[in-house]
């Protein structure tokens, strides 16, 4: 049974955090006990239950019961589900949809990203510009406050961008590890 | 869609044995298994999606030197069960046409 609670824990550890495994692993322990107790012989016990099989039939459940609020958690669980879903043969096709979804998003944050930083080389380029063809210090002033206006506004975007990215991220997570479960249990 | 249903009922018929008394996993599992067709390895993310939902709670024993978890269904996990009947009315007189 010890050695049959060590695989548990192992496949458990490969997917879920410390907590999530210490509450399946207790509540099998008890599960085994139980049977035990009842006469049951060890060998009937764990016979029926498989831990690969265990580890892998709660991913989905887990995942989506998990409240993916930062930034981190939200990646460490997508990486979980992409895993999950392209190593199980029926879900592959839900997997490369969630994969390609995951690259587009991230790929537009990225390309803001880019966008942000060259308009700041730009401005700096234009304000250099002004200064040296001897613009009046007023007009420099004048541009520089507009330039900062319109940096601010960007910056403000990009923000409101990069949270819509991450409740997206958060709801495909959500929505495929539904589909996820709904097909598995079809099986 | 059918296999939502299955686990809304699987739901309402783990609430409805701990209406009866609070109860521990293995009892749950052994008293249910005379209505459907369940195991330890399905009760266990049903359990844990009505903790979550704060339909029930848990709380620990202590017997013959080891831990037993006890579940306790809480007001939201009666309620759950009052909305499921209301709702599941239709199916009863579906049933009642039928077997006239």
């Amino acid at each position: 049974m010890k050695t049959w609670l060590k695989e548990l824990e192992r496949e458990l550890k490969k997917r879920f955090y410390l907590t999530e495994v210490d509450d399946i692993i207790s509540y099998y322990e008890e599960m085994i006990q139980e049977r035990l107790d009842n006469g049951e012989s060890i060998d009937e016990i764990l016979s029926d239950y498989d831990p690969k099989e265990i580890a892998k039939s709660m991913t989905a459940d887990v995942v989506m019961k998990r409240a993916n609020d930062t930034y981190k958690s939200i990646a460490k669980s997508s990486k979980q589900l992409m895993v999950f879903l392209l190593s199980s043969p029926l879900l592959i096709p839900l997997g490369f949809a969630y994969v390609i979804i995951m690259i587009v998003a991230v790929s537009l944050l990225f390309s803001l990203v880019v966008t942000i930083f060259a308009s700041i080389v730009g401005m700096v380029g234009l304000f250099i510009n002004m200064y040296q063809s001897g613009l009046g210090q007023n007009e420099i002033i004048g541009f520089v406050g507009i330039g900062l206006m319109t940096f601010s506004f960007l910056i403000l975007v990009s923000i409101w961008l990069y949270q819509a990215v991450q409740q997206l991220a958060k709801k495909l997570l959500y929505i495929f590890s539904k589909l996820a479960k709904n097909k598995g249990e079809r099986k | 869609m059918k296999e939502q249903v299955k686990k809304g009922v699987l739901e309402i018929f783990v609430l409805a044995i701990l209406m009866r008394s609070d109860s521990y996993g293995y009892k749950i599992v052994s008293d249910l298994i005379q209505y459907i067709d369940i195991s330890e390895s399905t009760l266990y993310p049903i359990l844990r999606r009505l903790e979550k939902a704060n339909e029930l709670e848990t709380y620990n024993v202590l017997f013959q030197g080891r831990n037993r978890k006890y579940y306790k269904i809480t007001k939201t996990g009666k309620k759950h069960i009052d909305e499921f009947l209301l709702e599941w009315e239709d199916i009863r007189k579906i049933y009642d046409i039928l077997m006239k």
